[in-house]
């Protein structure tokens, strides 16, 4: 069972996820709620990510990931950035472009995990502090949040 | 009659529960009018969405003075500051009497022609270049059903643009989505006679005691009346409701969520729940079950800020009472996670099985006294009729009514919300704006965002409004509206009272109704149906009733029954009125069948976290078919929190003497004298670690604007500062001002995802001092909750 690189894969499409929507968030900073959801969002893949630990530890997937952050001046000069630009008319075609893409990065991390939960149900896992069914609903999650999208 | 302004909620006129509320009339007049002269006219009073029922007392064709309908279901004869004091706007000196025009910088008279062409000039152009969708249009909670429709019909069918909004969005969105959700439609299910009927209250976030006097005083009586109801409050100030509370929960502001879940998770634990009720009439207790098992009295009390143990007396109470009303008011849908939290209100009386039952009711309430119509009309992001925008069965039939192809109906995605609407403006995608009867450049949050979307050059800003306001200050061409008391109408309260008022006096000058200017625009314009006939079919109030009716038979709010003659006299008469309910209908659901119906309901649900929207498949699956949906959710912390540079919990309100941008309060010289300046709530601990006392003044910053104001030290939670929404930058040169004092220089632009209702009621900020009181103290009224803690009093705060 190649557990490790499915899990591998849910690491990196989380944390791909994370950075395009803090990115997509920062750069329509203007867009408040798209600012505030994204942000959001980012977090819960982080803490996603988390809680996969144990289980790459185990593994032998990698055991850290990026978090996507940048630097807080990147940070600030993106959404400075965003701000200005947010005020001329073509910005809602940039957040049309990136809204499609974090839809398909959305997808990406839901199938991921979608093979990673059949792997472990395969070799049923029974310990951890999360159950089958449980993490069962984390690409639930990762979908309703593109809903919207 | 005692000083209406020391006093008040007047007189007690104890009652007994279940018994009838007494008659109690109030008046105000005019001082030495003579009274056997003046002539009456029915009406209602449109300072609160409580709506009670008054006569305007006209003399010489001018209004003198206003007294309650002892005969009427809300009020029996009483009238709050407001109501008693807030008529002498129409006679103020500075009425709007003739159109202005924007020339060379300056806004000038002129005629009715010349505005009315350049409107439809601009209309055309913007038209022209870049279709509907350049076209925006905000309404107010303030008009009339007549008003409302012809906009909505005018918008929706004429224009064909999705960019319609009512400032209901930041006052009663939320409660409308709340019960979308639960129940599949709109329309609160309870009666104002449940007050009289139960045995508990439990007020969430809802100051009743200043923002519906007049409620209060109903609750007051019965208070003081035998087998008074239990009492539990939750709010973050020391409210005269809270005071009265057997339980009051100060929490931190942004947390009624985690609160809400772990009194449901004492309603679980200790089996305080009607599992047949539950069984037969709702789905989703499993899952609201696994995600309140989360928070135990404990986690709320860490995440809330108040004791756990004051939690468990709470939810015993609650859990407890066997005829429970609960409500909800704007600290609620002003909040964070609003909708998600106001669900939960509703989740409680459904768990309990208090619904649809005499005494037992949630009462999502409204804020303004005709919110509810722009909700029924379609005039804000609901579609007419309680409708639902993604049941093509229910676009065709507007389309049928209205006479137009279905494809004119925008209907392929959500109505454009206010905050939406203003963020097209400011990237250039709206290019003309009709601000109609509202002050969005005072009472939106991020005032500074707001002035320079609205003062922008490619955007043109028409305003209708009875007065030149702050928002009228920035338009290009200004509309003189006639207001209440000068044109006939209809309007609904928070319990689904329906009650016309007349025409008492002419409009003042060249004012007109604004259903009069809103035809005359869509004339010009040239709007046809699909005959080539005018859109829009009306041309007095009663014949666009009779349309309005027609569009609501069949559907939840049904007006088909009602007529002018039969409201004439009435004492209110609440919707559904219809051939089956042809008195009214007191209570909705009393058969515990729910609009949730994917044919009928009004929407298919949100998801609570994003707010994204659920499809028609989503609801059928769910098979909710009549049963009322529990929706839970997790708590999840506010999108600004206190932090080093801002310390401070900021949230503002709505207080007794004025109402919103004080447009007609501040006209009003006993309105105005009771609360003439704006001020700044602060805690004792805060004000003592910062050297602050009564009267100091003090500037408050967020990372957004700031304001000015002197400090009323109060027994507020420990962490929050208080200021009234108000006040703006009437009469000063500078809108920008910090001494103004507006509340909305500070608050932050965000929304709740699912209702879009903006968060006035969190946003960080810090607080210095700026300049010692000199012995002045906070012009703070001292008669509510902004009373000075005890030792301020002695030390010399002149009681209002």
């Amino acid at each position: 069972m190649k557990l490790d690189v499915a899990i591998e894969s849910v690491q990196d499409a989380e944390a791909s996820l994370a950075k395009e929507l803090r990115r997509a968030g920062e750069r329509h900073a203007l867009q408040s709620d798209l600012y505030h959801l994204t942000r959001m969002l980012a977090d819960r893949c982080e803490q996603q990510l988390e809680r996969l630990l144990p289980f790459a530890t185990r593994y032998g997937a990698p055991d850290t990931h990026d978090p996507g952050e940048s630097s807080a001046v990147v940070e600030q000069v993106r959404r400075l950035g965003g701000e200005l630009a947010g005020r001329h008319e073509a910005s809602g075609l940039v957040l049309l472009d990136d809204l499609r893409g974090l839809y398909v990065s959305a997808q990406e991390a839901e199938i991921s995990w979608t093979v990673l939960i059949q792997g472990a149900l395969a070799i049923r896992i029974a310990s951890s502090s999360r159950s089958p069914t449980s993490a069962a609903s984390t690409p639930r999650r990762g979908r309703s949040g593109c809903g919207r999208v | 009659m005692s000083d209406r302004i020391a006093d008040i909620w007047g007189s007690r006129t104890p009652y007994g529960g279940g018994e009838e509320w007494p008659e109690r009339v109030d008046e105000h007049l005019e001082e030495g009018v003579p009274r056997a002269e003046i002539r009456w006219f029915q009406s209602a009073c449109v300072l609160c969405s409580n709506g009670c029922g008054l006569d305007i007392g006209v003399l010489d064709g001018r209004i003198v003075g206003v007294r309650g309908r002892a005969d009427d279901r809300v009020n029996r004869g009483r009238l709050g500051p407001k109501g008693l004091f807030g008529w002498r706007a129409n006679n103020a000196a500075d009425r709007l009497a003739t159109p202005l025009v924007r020339r060379n910088g300056a806004l000038e008279p002129v005629g009715w022609d010349e505005a009315l062409d350049l409107v439809v000039e601009h209309s055309r152009k913007v038209l022209a270049d870049r279709g509907p969708l350049g076209m925006g249009f905000y309404t107010t909670g303030q008009l009339f059903i007549e008003d409302y429709y012809t906009l909505a019909v005018l918008v929706r069918a004429g224009i064909g643009t999705p960019h319609l909004d009512g400032n209901t969005r930041l006052c009663t969105a939320t409660a409308d989505a709340a019960m979308k959700e639960s129940f599949g439609a709109d329309g609160d299910p309870g009666s104002i006679t449940d007050f009289d009927l139960c045995d508990t209250i439990f007020l969430v976030g809802h100051n009743i005691a200043e923002t519906q006097t007049v409620l209060w005083a109903r609750v007051l009586d019965r208070l003081d009346g035998s087998d008074p109801p239990r009492l539990v409050v939750v709010d973050p100030r020391p409210t005269k409701v809270a005071r009265r509370a057997e339980v009051h929960l100060p929490i931190r502001n942004g947390t009624n969520l985690a609160l809400l879940n772990a009194i449901q998770h004492e309603l679980i634990a200790h089996e305080w729940i009607d599992r047949e009720f539950v069984e037969a009439h709702t789905i989703g207790l499993e899952e609201l079950e696994k995600t309140v098992a989360r928070y135990t009295p404990e986690r709320a009390a860490e995440i809330c800020d108040v004791s756990a143990s004051a939690i468990r007396e709470a939810a015993r109470i609650v859990g407890e009472a066997e005829r429970l009303v609960s409500t909800c008011l704007q600290g609620v849908y002003q909040s964070h996670q609003a909708t998600a939290s106001a669900i939960q209100v509703n989740n409680i009386h459904l768990v309990r099985g208090m619904i649809g039952k005499p005494g037992c009711a949630p009462f999502q309430m409204n804020g303004q006294p005709t919110a509810q119509n722009t909700r029924e009309t379609g005039a804000d992001g609901d579609m007419a009729g309680a409708r639902n925008w993604q049941n093509d069965a229910h676009v065709e039939e507007l389309a049928r009514l209205w006479n137009v192809d279905a494809f004119q109906i925008p209907s392929w995605a959500p109505p454009t919300h206010v905050m939406e609407l203003f963020r097209y403006a400011e990237e250039g995608s709206i290019r003309f704006l009709w601000i109609i009867g509202t002050n969005p450049a005072v009472s939106l949050p991020d005032l500074g965002r707001v002035r320079a979307t609205l003062a922008q050059d490619r955007l043109f800003v028409v305003v209708s409004d009875a007065f030149l306001n702050e928002t009228g200050e920035l338009a290009d061409v200004v509309l003189p509206a006639a207001m209440w008391g000068e044109k006939t109408g209809t309007y609904t309260n928070h319990d689904r009272t329906v009650h016309i008022s007349e025409k008492a006096v002419e409009p003042p000058g060249e004012a007109h109704a604004d259903m009069d200017i809103l035809i005359e625009y869509a004339e010009r314009l040239g709007l046809r149906d699909r005959d080539g006939a005018p859109l829009i079919k009306w041309r007095t109030p009663e014949e666009c009733f009779e349309a309005f009716k027609e569009m609501t038979r069949g559907r939840p709010c049904d007006y088909s029954g009602l007529s002018y003659a039969m409201l004439r006299g009435s004492g209110g008469i609440q919707w559904p009125c219809n051939e089956e309910n042809p008195d009214g209908t007191e209570r909705l659901y009393t058969d515990h069948v729910f609009n949730t119906f994917p044919d009928y309901c009004e929407e298919y649900g949100h998801d609570l976290l994003t707010g994204a929207a659920f499809d028609r498949k989503d609801y059928e699956a769910l098979n909710p078919s009549g049963r009322a949906l529990l929706r839970n959710a997790e708590y999840v912390p506010p999108p600004e929190e206190p932090s080093d540079d801002f310390p401070l919990l900021f949230t503002t309100g709505r207080t007794v003497y004025h109402w919103h941008t004080r447009t007609k309060s501040g006209r009003s010289r006993e309105l105005d004298a009771a609360a003439p300046e704006p001020w700044v709530e602060l805690s004792v601990a805060d004000a003592e670690r910062m050297g602050v006392g009564e009267g100091d003044v003090v500037r408050v910053e967020s990372a957004r604007g700031a304001l000015e104001a002197r400090a009323r030290i109060t027994e507020l939670r420990e962490g929050v500062a208080f200021a009234p929404f108000h006040y703006g930058a009437w009469g000063r040169a500078d809108p920008g001002d910090a001494e103004a004092g507006t509340a909305n220089e500070l608050t932050i632009t965000a929304w709740d995802p699912v209702s879009k209702q903006p968060l006035f009621k969190v946003a960080a900020v810090r607080v210095e001092k700026v300049a010692d009181s000199g012995g002045v103290a906070a012009p703070a009224p001292t008669t509510t909750a902004s009373e000075p803690v005890a030792p301020l009093v002695r030390a010399g705060v002149e009681p209002t």
